[in-house]
């Protein structure tokens, strides 16, 4: 076998070469330093991917779209505090410059079901989107006042 | 589904140990060789931890199965001891803690070349960035499982990882 490929490697490390080439590829490491260590650090690079992943999905605050559902989570939380807090009127407080906070809880108490909460927080502006990211900042809220 | 096998195998089921070890044996044996293992030394080692690992369920002293997780720690275990009893100098690169020294010991990167990797994947994609997730976190799913569960081809699927994987690894400056 000839000398190892970037190619080669990276096909190794991920697992995708059949168990011919595959053992073609580790016998030929086996008995080549240079292509040994190339393979080596080809495998370091592999693993590196792992803790990449591992520590992007541990990134609570950044997320994806596809962490929608975690927002959606927050938000049915918000509302079975609305639910807990039924009984009483909605909350407002001053804000810094005078106007009226709302609090998030309560207002989704008037939503008939989630998906019409996290419409009615984006338009309010309680729902966030950062970059890509959406998230639940009720600090938004603060002196907005676009429509309520 | 994972799970299931791995629970399967906790009973002693033969056929679920058996797609254990091919679903996990060749990440196994890249652990090793980054860490400095040559692959002959690497397969040689996988294979131990594994019959290490069945043996320990049927003498019941396995109460549970991370994998690959357990199945890494247990060969590396048997490489290191291998190279103490034959005075290999064990090579650094794969053993050394991050400079920073907030993870375990099976960590390859640094706080830096992490969030410079990150950064890198934060520029993809949400699907692809999904995917790689999805690729490379928890039970390690295959190829065509991702493509079930993504919607997309194999052949996309393999591509798309490999794109990505190609621009975290130029990201971390290995390649």
């Amino acid at each position: 076998m000839t000398h190892l490929t970037d190619d080669h490697i990276a096909a190794w490390a991920a697992g995708e070469l059949a168990p011919a080439e595959r053992d073609a590829l580790e016998a030929h490491a086996d008995a080549c330093a240079d292509c040994a260590a190339r393979l080596s650090a080809g495998a370091r690079a592999e693993e590196a991917m792992y803790e990449v992943a591992a520590a992007s999905a541990a990134r609570a605050p950044s997320g994806t779209g596809w962490r929608w559902p975690l927002a959606g989570l927050a938000l049915a939380a918000a509302a079975l505090i609305a639910v807990g807090l039924s009984q009483r009127p909605a909350e407002t407080t001053e804000s810094h410059d005078g106007a009226a906070r709302v609090d998030v809880s309560v207002e989704c108490m008037s939503a008939p079901d989630l998906h019409t909460c996290e419409a009615d927080a984006l338009r309010r502006g309680l729902m966030t989107e950062s970059g890509r990211i959406p998230r639940y900042d009720r600090a938004v809220c603060v002196g907005c006042g676009r429509d309520s | 589904m994972a799970g299931s096998t791995e629970a399967r195998a906790l009973r002693g089921d033969d056929a679920a140990w058996n797609a254990l070890v091919q679903a996990h044996d060749h990440r196994v044996v890249v652990a090793l060789v980054a860490r400095g293992a040559r692959p002959c030394e690497a397969r040689e080692c996988a294979q131990e931890a594994w019959m290490r690992l069945v043996q320990q369920q049927r003498e019941g002293r396995l109460a549970e199965l991370q994998l690959p997780g357990l199945a890494i720690r247990q060969a590396r275990f048997i490489w290191l001891e291998r190279c103490r009893r034959a005075g290999t100098v064990v090579p650094l690169d794969g053993l050394r803690e991050p400079a920073d020294g907030a993870g375990s010991e099976d960590r390859m990167l640094d706080r830096a070349r992490l969030g410079r990797t990150l950064r890198a994947l934060d520029r993809e994609s949400d699907r692809d960035r999904a995917l790689f997730e999805a690729a490379y976190g928890g039970e390690g799913p295959s190829h065509a499982d991702l493509a079930d569960r993504f919607g997309l081809s194999l052949q996309r699927t393999r591509q798309i990882l490999s794109e990505v994987r190609q621009r975290l690894k130029a990201a971390l400056g290995d390649g």
